[in-house]
């Protein structure tokens, strides 16, 4: 088996004895976007038209009860146990359950870590939300964050600093329901991930 | 998994003229393709347009991936040993049996009898399915479209749409033999069957199998974008999960990151990102219920680091959107199965002959192209495919001139390099233009005939002219 010096050897001298290009000193400036895209007006811009509902309330109180009023009928509902989602009722206490109950989920309620205006993405943490499955087993999902956690633009995510633990194990930017045009090019939504996704943001 | 339509073994053509011209006459074939080609060109366009200045971006996409290429050794010793600190096991494969070998291996020692695949580019290359059904493990594409060409019994034709040429009447013979009852062809009905179907596997399956979109050096990170959500499952749900990266599909930050993202899905789909951007940091960590108790990777050359180096390195600074595919004049005739490489279009004629030298393609690929320059206008990290070509071909030309062929350019290069040469030539081709319309309409003569017009030629040639 090639280890990691001899692929590496091989490659360097493949690469020959060329200087290695200057990398310092040369940041790479942000993208710029031709319209800017902000706060929840923008958020809601874009998450709506990719497919996505937004449903704004003042208070994770009211957060707990719009949850409820959504997630009703949609079947057992999985919740991750995050304190700011204490309030709502659940079928399935995500992660103080058994692995094998989660694929019966209906819908799933996950606590966003952020939201950018300008794509109009949910960032998804494994950290936070203690594994990955209740936003993406479920065919219905509600996302859970604050307005001040909007960000601008994708990079206010992939250019923030995660600290010494680093990135968690999976961090996830979501864009509305799963969708696939890989018949005959026509869309069609939650071919496997879930297909019905509904913003619930926090103002206050 | 095995096709469950039972059609007859079809021969493929060896040479790619044979190929083309069978797709020239299937019209099913050519209208989809024409149909999915505009429609992404369509949308790529307009996706480009949501950046302040896409031309910009480009540049800066190029320089970051060059750079990357500068110093590839460095940049992936640093993300390898990122990725091993954080749990992570990353498999150096010089060659596709070697990266088999290592999957091979893990699947061996897991016990490990359904693995469940995302759409992997890479994994195609190294022929992976057939390598693990060998062994009596069975595989199951998750894709929509690569679940479809699975059951079909083929091989993707479009970087991003694999299933581009097939339509709903199709996936409706295939999903109904599969399921054993009636399914579609309303393609939402056939799509909650693929949905239902694929469930299953993945909560059964063993181990999960990926591609990778882009690593990230800085942090030991792999990306991976898609729309479905089955990169999600397949990463997530089985105990194992095995990545195949492509040696150079890497950049250095999360900066280099950003800029790479922005215009991915743009190029691909037409979409400002792809519904799911998985960003993945080594296995499930203390404290997560699911995902992948082992996450290994396995980093690719087959054939990569020869180009290293050479003047056609850039070529590895493809990102693989796809675009170059949809707006080549050759591709949205013939589509993806008349090359008969892993890699089809204009990207696919320069990688085949660089990555498989030896293999029919290898020779024939190069020629299958205009020289029009569409596909380098698009190129979102600005790689001069059309320039690679030429070079190719001149290339072959070189290596193959036969003797006579040598000595006919040598005669027509002595005979214009003077004024009464010239001259000659030219009454010459005057005299003869009306033998042209009397060549044989057959045979090869025939052929060269059929497909060209002798242009007409003024009474004086121009250097006569006052
Ligand atoms: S060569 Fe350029 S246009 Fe073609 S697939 Fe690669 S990145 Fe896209």
């Amino acid at each position: 088996m090639t280890t990691r010096e001899q692929f590496l050897g091989r490659l360097r001298s493949a690469t020959g004895e060329r200087a290695p290009a200057d990398t310092t000193g040369e940041p790479v400036p942000p993208v710029r976007y031709a319209v800017d895209r902000s706060g929840l007006t923008g958020f809601t811009e874009s998450w709506t038209a990719l497919g996505g509902t937004v449903e704004t309330v003042t208070d994770l109180e009211a957060a707990a009860a719009a949850v409820e009023a959504w997630t009703a009928g949609k079947g057992p509902l999985m919740v991750v146990n995050h304190p700011d989602l204490a309030g709502v009722p659940r079928d399935i206490d995500w992660p103080d359950c058994d692995l094998d109950v989660a694929p019966d989920a209906g819908c799933g309620v996950v606590r966003a870590d952020a939201a950018v205006a300008q794509t109009g993405s949910v960032v998804v943490s494994s950290t936070t939300n203690h594994g990955r499955s209740v936003s993406l087993l479920p065919l219905n999902c509600v996302f859970v964050f604050r307005r001040d956690e909007i960000v601008d633009d994708p990079g206010d995510i992939l250019r923030a600093d995660f600290g010494p633990d680093g990135p968690p194990s999976q961090l996830v930017l979501i864009g509305g329901p799963s969708r696939s045009g890989d018949i005959e090019m026509s869309l069609t939504t939650g071919v496997h991930g879930p297909g019905v996704v509904h913003a619930v943001v926090v103002t206050g | 998994m095995t096709p469950t339509v039972d059609s007859p073994p079809v021969s493929v053509p060896v040479h790619f003229i044979d190929r083309a011209d069978r797709a020239l006459h299937d019209e099913q074939l050519r209208a989809a393709v024409r149909h999915a080609t505009d429609l992404l060109m369509k949308g790529r366009q307009v996706a480009l347009g949501g950046l302040e200045d896409s031309d910009v971006v480009r540049d800066e996409a190029r320089r970051i991936r060059s750079r990357v290429l500068s110093r590839l050794p460095d940049i992936l010793d640093r993300w390898a040993t990122n990725l091993e600190a954080r749990g992570g096991h990353v498999h150096w494969a010089t060659d596709a049996d070697e990266a088999v070998e290592i999957i091979l291996d893990i699947a061996r020692r897991r016990g490990a009898r359904l693995l469940v695949k995302g759409k992997s580019m890479a994994s195609e290359e190294i022929h992976l399915n057939s390598a693990l059904e060998a062994r009596g493990h069975e595989v199951v594409e998750t894709d929509l479209g690569e679940f479809i060409i699975q059951l079909a019994g083929e091989t993707p034709s479009h970087l991003i749409a694999p299933a581009i040429h097939k339509d709903r009447y199709d996936v409706e013979k295939l999903f109904t033999a599969d399921a054993g009852h009636h399914v579609g062809p309303d393609i939402t009905e056939e799509a909650g069957y693929a949905r239902r179907r694929l469930r299953s596997s993945f909560l059964e399956a063993d181990i999960g199998i990926s591609g990778v979109n882009c690593a990230v050096a800085e942090t030991g990170t792999i990306g991976l974008v898609e729309n479905e959500g089955n990169g999600r499952l397949c990463t997530s749900v089985p105990p194992v999960h095995i990545a195949i990266m492509g040696m150079e599909r890497i950049v250095e930050t999360w900066e280099d990151l950003d800029v790479i993202l922005s215009l991915l899905a743009r190029s691909a789909t037409g979409q400002p990102l792809s519904v799911y951007t998985n960003l993945i940091t080594g296995p499930k960590r203390p404290g997560e219920l699911d995902g992948p108790e082992e996450l290994h990777v396995v980093v690719l050359d087959n054939g990569r680091s020869a180009a290293l180096g050479t003047e056609y390195a850039e070529i590895l600074n493809c990102i693989r959107c796809g675009a170059c595919l949809n707006v080549c004049p050759v591709y949205r005739q013939v589509g993806g199965h008349a090359y008969d490489s892993v890699y089809g279009g204009p990207i696919g004629a320069v990688l085949t002959p660089l990555l498989n030298p030896a293999s029919p393609g290898g020779r024939e690929l190069p020629e299958a192209s205009s020289l029009c320059g569409a596909c380098a206008e698009v190129c979102p990290v600005r790689i001069p495919l059309d320039d690679m070509l030429l070079r190719l071909r001149h290339r072959d030309a070189r290596a193959d001139s036969s003797r006579m062929r040598r000595l006919g350019f040598s005669a027509w290069s002595w005979l214009w390099a003077t004024r009464p040469g010239y001259a000659l030539s030219t009454a010459a081709a005057r005299r003869s233009r009306g033998l042209a319309s009397r060549l044989p309409s057959r045979g090869w003569l025939g052929a060269w005939r059929e497909f060209r017009e002798i242009p007409p030629m003024g009474r004086r040639d121009r250097r006569s002219r006052p």
